[in-house]
């Protein structure tokens, strides 16, 4: 799908490229308890994926929003990849992507094809999940960035879902291989060949649209999105939100990585100064880069019974990567 | 039901014959100095466009982005402006993204809803019409002025007072009226917003241009030049669709002060922030709605103009404008 012609290295016109660009978490929940949003909106705290909403006494709403700066020239690959990370945070919720509405905020100076074919290709992963385009608003920006708000519909008859609900011996599944941004970073920098973006590629346009199918038939107890955190934010959050107090374990040997991922990661891992080693081994920090590599539609990580766990990974894909034990 | 194909202010997704989300987004970059009211503007901006829908906003998204070296009080600062907005209009806000930029940015992703048959469009206006603004115009200009130190804060406070109030209460009373078609006036001037809407009517408007409200000082302002740098390129755009009535091309009255043509322009195509409804009525619903914001104290509204007919379907969202003479029906 890497169509590897630009006319601007649009990387180059940001300095936090894709999730990078996201503000730390704990320091926008402080401004937000400051400005007392969260003391007025307490539900804000909890950080689900999507925002689930009353329309009426039988009718809910998911509304979500992303929005990155470009972590790859290829516009193509950007724009599917923020269409694929807000239809998995609408999926995420368990309700069902209906309607969105770009954000493009991009220099007025940028060639007009190359912005067309990145909403192009947003737009036919939107259109491949039933979301039909209905607007948006445009900003001249230096910085480009790329986002899309969705809006979606919970079918009455189903249930919702929520990073909350893990139980202690739950096992956890993710959906994908991780580490896509890692080979993106690396093949901007020119240090990768381009088949390991064309995979990154398609791992970030696969949606969770098959698991989020299948929550119910196989009792999915909480679920987040992995995304500007990594894997362990997402992890870790769902645990802070267990029913009960969990230890989480990660099998590292179980992680489904793309290829070149585990290169790039220990290559990174020996580029680290002594300071930012902080003396651990060479294996823990590359394990530390692939755990928190910041994902842009990481995909999702699914807290349930191991029973369910193996029914699952047996008959429609995803990997057990660990577990929550009782703390 | 409603998306690119027309210029209307919000998306519009039927759920059900009775039931209609409205979808917007909207966020900029500051318009003022002040952290509190650039909050408060950018959130009454935002839920603007669903009331120019003839919508009840519900929920909100917080799209920010501030510099990561911005003071975190000035950050909580503009977030409480926004949550001081959204409560008044009775809106849960969800969360929302915040970035990392070097250029702040605040701005709302929205969803109100709608019945779909009471959905108000900026097609519709008809023949005989008559057009109501329920702001004052020169957000524009008197922000400039202000960046440029041409005011001082105190000529800025009423224009900042009525950026950071909904556009609730003056949809809000012509809800149960027969609203052939509303809009808001925001980035395209009340010429761009007015043009949009009377060619999707396809009617032409005469507006009266001596019955438009302006903010104190926006006259003096740009009789010495100053408005913002993006007014000439809407100015170029709106001649072919402007023209001034038939005893002549200049002067031009605003505010009882004779203007240029030109200068008459930049007023009425200055681009303004979280500005006014644009509402078309039959006479006999206008002088019920007057009434209608009258009794909810709406700050200022009027009729300034009326929808006319069209000879040719060329002249479809013409404006004329004239220097008084409107009859009010």
């Amino acid at each position: 799908m890497s169509t590897k012609h630009t006319s601007v290295r649009l990387t180059d016109l940001t300095n936090r490229p894709g999730a990078r660009v996201k503000y730390p978490y704990a320091s926008v929940e402080r401004i937000l308890a400051q400005a007392g949003v969260l003391q007025t909106f307490p539900h804000i705290a909890q950080g689900e994926d999507a925002f689930l909403c009353e329309l009426d006494d039988s009718l809910q709403a998911a509304l979500a929003i992303e929005c990155l700066t470009p972590f790859t020239t290829d516009l193509r690959i950007f724009g599917a990849s923020v269409a694929t990370s807000v239809i998995d945070r609408i999926l995420a919720v368990g309700a069902h992507p209906c309607a969105a509405l770009n954000l493009l905020s991009f220099p007025c100076s940028m060639d007009a094809l190359q912005i067309g074919s990145m909403l192009a290709s947003a737009q036919e992963v939107l259109s491949a999940h039933n979301a039909t385009v209905v607007g948006g608003h445009t900003v001249d920006d230096r910085e480009p960035k790329f986002g899309i708000f969705a809006f979606g519909l919970v079918d009455p008859q189903q249930p919702t879902y929520s990073l909350a609900g893990a139980h202690a011996g739950d096992a956890l599944v993710i959906t994908k291989p991780l580490g896509a941004q890692l080979l993106c970073s690396y093949h901007d920098q020119g240090e990768l060949a381009d088949e390991f973006l064309d995979a990154a590629a398609t791992n970030m346009a696969t949606s969770a649209h098959l698991f989020a199918q299948h929550f119910e038939t196989y009792n999915v107890h909480a679920c987040a999105c992995i995304g500007a955190g990594g894997l362990l934010s997402a992890v870790e959050r769902m645990a802070d939100h267990a029913t009960s107090p969990v230890k989480t374990q990660i099998d590292a040997g179980r992680l489904p990585l793309l290829a070149g991922v585990i290169e790039c990661a220990f290559d990174h891992a020996q580029r680290l100064s002594d300071q930012d080693r902080q003396g651990k081994s060479l294996e823990a920090l590359a394990l530390q880069t692939i755990l928190e590599d910041p994902a842009i539609a990481g995909g999702l990580v699914m807290a349930m019974t191991k029973q369910d766990a193996l029914r699952m990974t047996s008959t429609i894909g995803g990997r057990m990567i660990g577990t929550f034990d009782p703390a | 039901m409603l998306g690119f194909e027309t210029s209307d202010d919000a998306a519009v997704y039927q759920i059900s014959p009775h039931l209609a989300a409205v979808l917007t987004n909207d966020f900029f970059t500051p318009i003022v100095d002040d952290p509190y009211d650039f909050g408060r503007i950018a959130a009454a901006n935002a839920l603007s466009d669903v009331y120019a829908m003839g919508a009840q906003p519900l929920y909100a998204l917080a799209l920010a982005a501030f510099p990561h070296n911005l003071p975190a009080h000035l950050l909580s600062q503009i977030e409480a402006g926004a949550l001081h907005i959204t409560r008044q209009a009775g809106v849960t806000q969800g969360g929302g993204t915040t970035l990392i930029d070097p250029e702040p940015k605040f701005g709302l992703c929205v969803l109100g809803v709608a019945d779909p048959a009471y959905i108000w469009k900026n097609q519709g206006a008809r023949p005989g019409d008559v057009l109501i603004l329920t702001k004052p115009i020169g957000t524009g200009i008197m922000t400039t002025a202000a960046k440029r130190q041409a005011i001082d804060q105190e000529r800025l406070a009423p224009v900042i007072e009525s950026m950071a109030t909904l556009n609730a209460t003056a949809a809000g009373a012509g809800i149960d009226m027969d609203v052939h078609a509303a809009t808001d006036v925001t980035g395209f001037g009340l010429i761009g917003h007015l043009h949009e809407m009377a060619l999707a009517s396809g009617v032409s408007v005469t507006v009266d241009t001596a019955r438009i409200k302006l903010f104190d000082g926006v006259i003096d302002l740009v009789r010495s030049g100053i408005f913002p740098g993006k007014t000439r390129e809407l100015i170029s755009w709106a001649s072919d669709m402007v023209c001034f009535d038939e005893s002549g091309n200049e002067p031009c009255y605003l505010e009882n002060e004779q203007l240029t043509r030109e200068q008459a322009l930049a007023v009425l195509c200055d681009p303004q922030t979280s500005g006014g409804l644009l509402l078309a009525l039959a006479p006999q619903d206008a002088q019920r709605y007057l009434e209608a914001c009258a009794q909810m104290n709406v700050a200022w509204v009027d009729i300034i103009g009326h929808f006319d007919a069209c000879e040719e379907p060329t002249q479809a969202g013409t404006i004329r404008l004239t220097n008084g003479g409107i009859d009010e029906h």
